[in-house]
């Protein structure tokens, strides 16, 4: 199912599933999860394109890159490459902020924005945090912060295979490359919400403690007639929670009642 | 051999109640709990206690630096290296060392140490460290960058020490403009780099293609000969037999005049909570894209409930039986140290002599009763098994001023600079 695409001189891991109108699947920094219901409920009515970002999955990870820029104009390039028209593209955390930094550069192959509980912007003070510092955290307090209920997330490592943990190591690595400073964000990019041209849905988890809802309204504010809407019992991962709700949402969006 | 005195410079003079109330001192401890008054006592204290090591006959003086946590008081080695290049007049000044990855400007660090260099007459060595999990916290680094920042900044410091300036430098992770520092190293080509470390497989054959010295800091004996074994393959693969004077080991002993009482104060090197350098949590000690693929499975199984944590350490009486911590009289620690020797051979020993709340007349006792007792009977001994320093067996000071490789291709490879201008290498492919 997954497939090994150049892109940019780099190779990228890349999920193809479903049929229909192309949807852009920009993953969660904690990874793609393909194991999970929503790919595959989502597929249902997409034709889902999910590469695992540069350091995660099989994706190779080359020493140049070291930016979410890099990603952005990376999958630009991977969207031209698979010749995208009129497509969908949504984006979950970490995969949230790549997809904005995308639109803000050139939106011509896609009709539709979808983020997830983006990371990537900065609504505070210089000593406010905005987002919860994952990456010095506990693992139970962040569990605590990013599910409803952590037990939904809970992953037995005793029981998984050496190269899946190594795997998503080296995925929670990549996460650091690109995200460590400033953490998380961009400072600049809130500044540039403004030029993004298409229909946007922000999707927010009501339980989420690592970017909270407030956090969405400043999302919400900057993009031009964007909407917000909260998935009720989702953490900061309403795609893995609450599938059913996130794909009804995407596809009120997508396929419905999509605001002009 | 080499002998340094070394001391963490602990920052005792607080509550341990609140420290053990909040548990991991290292990083997060509120400093509402540092006293300055204290503080300034502590500092003069240390100093002088280095003073007393170099006229008791010690070779040299080992610095280093952390920072947020009580465990060491030393911010900047820097700092204390200059001070001591003019209080001090023969012994040599070791830093172990600066902390290259969280260095912004790696020229200052350049100028900085030719400055001692110059001010104690030639008398700098200059170690480098990556700096440990919570210093990248502490400084705010990217983990991630953290190898590097450490080679891309080493390569410029020894750059800015032997080629004549001006140059540019735009490199991955340090621009300049102009590097041209008016301050230039006394020692030629430049100041011998020692390399510390306790873990890091990377960083041992790193060294040992630099043909820097690595001292192994208070490793196992067994670990101790994993190191070595490490080592002697990357130096041979580099074209030269790495010996004693590639190898150092630092050693916890204290020494007193009664057994009891060297006990006694011994158990103060398990004052932080029994570790090493300050109990600190686990997420800051080892935060993501800090670890090698190889040191990473250690915690992955360690995390994953599979394993012990590889920074577990053993307790008191457990690591006295097996020599990582070494206490008693002269008489009683000879013997022990001589088998420390035996079984690690390296020439260059530094002796972390006390630790915690040890008493600033103790501390000097010790230092006196190690130099002018202790010392003697251990040059002797490593006379014995042909532990030259690199100062006595005049190595040279790198890879790339040796004129005795086998391999001429071994030079090319650590050319300063070459690989910043040629693009980054191939970062972490696969797992």
């Amino acid at each position: 199912m997954s497939t090994s695409i150049s892109v940019a001189g780099v190779s990228l891991d890349v999920i193809e599933r479903g049929e229909g109108r192309a949807l852009l699947f920009l993953h969660a920094g904690e990874g793609l999860e393909p194991q999970r219901p929503w790919l595959d409920l989502l597929a249902a009515h997409y034709r889902v394109i999910a590469p695992a970002h540069p350091g995660y999955g099989q994706s190779e990870l080359p020493g140049w890159m070291s930016s979410v820029d890099d990603l952005a104009y990376l999958y630009l390039d991977l969207a031209a490459r698979m010749e995208l028209k009129d497509a969908v593209v949504a984006g979950a955390c970490f995969g949230g902020w790549i997809a904005a930094e995308m639109a803000v550069r050139d939106t011509r192959r896609f009709s539709r924005l979808v983020l997830v509980d983006p990371l990537g912007i900065k609504n505070g003070g210089v000593q406010d945090r905005d987002i919860a510092d994952m990456h010095g955290l506990p693992r139970a307090e962040y569990m605590k912060l990013a599910w409803a209920d952590p037990a939904n997330g809970t992953v037995d490592y005793t029981v998984m295979s050496d190269s899946e943990i190594a795997g998503r190591v080296r995925g929670r690595d990549a996460f650091t490359l690109f995200g460590w400073k400033p953490y998380m964000h961009n400072p600049r990019l809130k500044r540039w919400l403004h030029r993004i041209d298409l229909p946007t849905l922000l999707l927010w988890g009501e339980c989420d403690g690592i970017v909270t809802p407030a956090y969405g309204e400043g999302w919400r504010e900057a993009i031009p007639g964007a909407r917000l809407e909260i998935i009720p019992q989702a953490g900061h991962f309403p795609h893995w929670e609450q599938p059913e709700q996130f794909v009804a949402r995407v596809r009120a969006f997508v396929d419905g009642q999509g605001p002009s | 051999m080499h002998f340094m005195f070394f001391t963490e410079q602990p920052m005792s003079a607080y509550s341990s109640a609140e420290g053990l109330k909040f548990g991991a001192t290292a990083l997060m401890f509120s400093n509402r709990h540092f006293d300055p008054v204290a503080g300034s006592r502590l500092y003069n204290e240390y100093l002088e206690q280095y003073v007393v090591a170099e006229e008791a006959g010690f070779d040299g003086i080992m610095l280093n630096e952390h920072h947020n946590a009580p465990f060491c008081m030393q911010a900047k080695a820097n700092v204390f290296a200059s001070v001591l290049a003019g209080v001090t007049k023969r012994v040599k000044l070791v830093l172990l060392g600066n902390p290259l990855p969280l260095a912004e400007n790696p020229v200052r660090l350049a100028e900085e140490l030719a400055m001692i260099d110059m001010i104690s007459k030639g008398r700098l060595v200059s170690g480098f460290v990556r700096g440990g999990g919570q210093e990248q916290l502490a400084t705010g680094v990217n983990p991630a960058f953290n190898r590097e920042r450490f080679e891309e900044a080493h390569d410029l410091i020894v750059k800015a020490w032997t080629q004549p300036g001006p140059f540019r430098w735009e490199g991955t992770h340090y621009q300049h403009r102009v590097v041209n520092p008016w301050a230039v190293p006394l020692q030629k080509p430049y100041p011998r780099v020692w390399i510390p470390g306790v873990v890091s497989r990377e960083t041992i054959i790193w060294s040992a293609r630099q043909r820097y010295p690595y001292i192994a800091l208070n490793t196992s004996i067994e670990a101790t000969k994993k190191i070595w074994q490490t080592y002697d393959e990357a130096a041979a693969e580099a074209g030269y037999t790495a010996g004693p004077e590639n190898r150092g080991y630092l050693q916890r002993v204290h020494v007193a005049e009664t057994e009891e009482k060297a006990i006694e104060n011994a158990r103060q090197f398990m004052w932080m909570q029994g570790e090493f350098t300050g109990l600190a949590h686990p997420v800051w000690s080892s935060p993501s894209g800090y670890f090698s693929p190889t040191q990473r499975r250690a915690f992955v199984e360690f995390a994953s409930g599979r394993a012990i944590s590889p920074r577990g350490r053993p307790d008191f009486e457990q690591q006295l039986k097996d020599m990582q911590i070494i206490a008693g009289t002269p008489k009683t620690v000879i013997p022990q140290l001589k088998r420390i020797l035996d079984e690690t051979r390296p020439s260059i020993m530094a002796l972390w002599a006390n630790d915690g709340a040890v008493s600033h007349e103790d501390s000097k006792t010790c230092i006196r009763l190690l130099a002018q007792e202790v010392l003697p009977a251990l040059r002797e001994h490593g006379d014995r098994l042909g532990l030259k320093s690199p100062f006595e067996a005049d190595v040279p000071v790198s890879i790339a001023y040796s004129q005795d490789l086998k391999k001429a291709a071994a030079i090319t490879s650590v050319t300063p600079g070459a690989r910043h201008s040629s693009g980054a290498p191939a970062r972490r492919a696969g797992s």
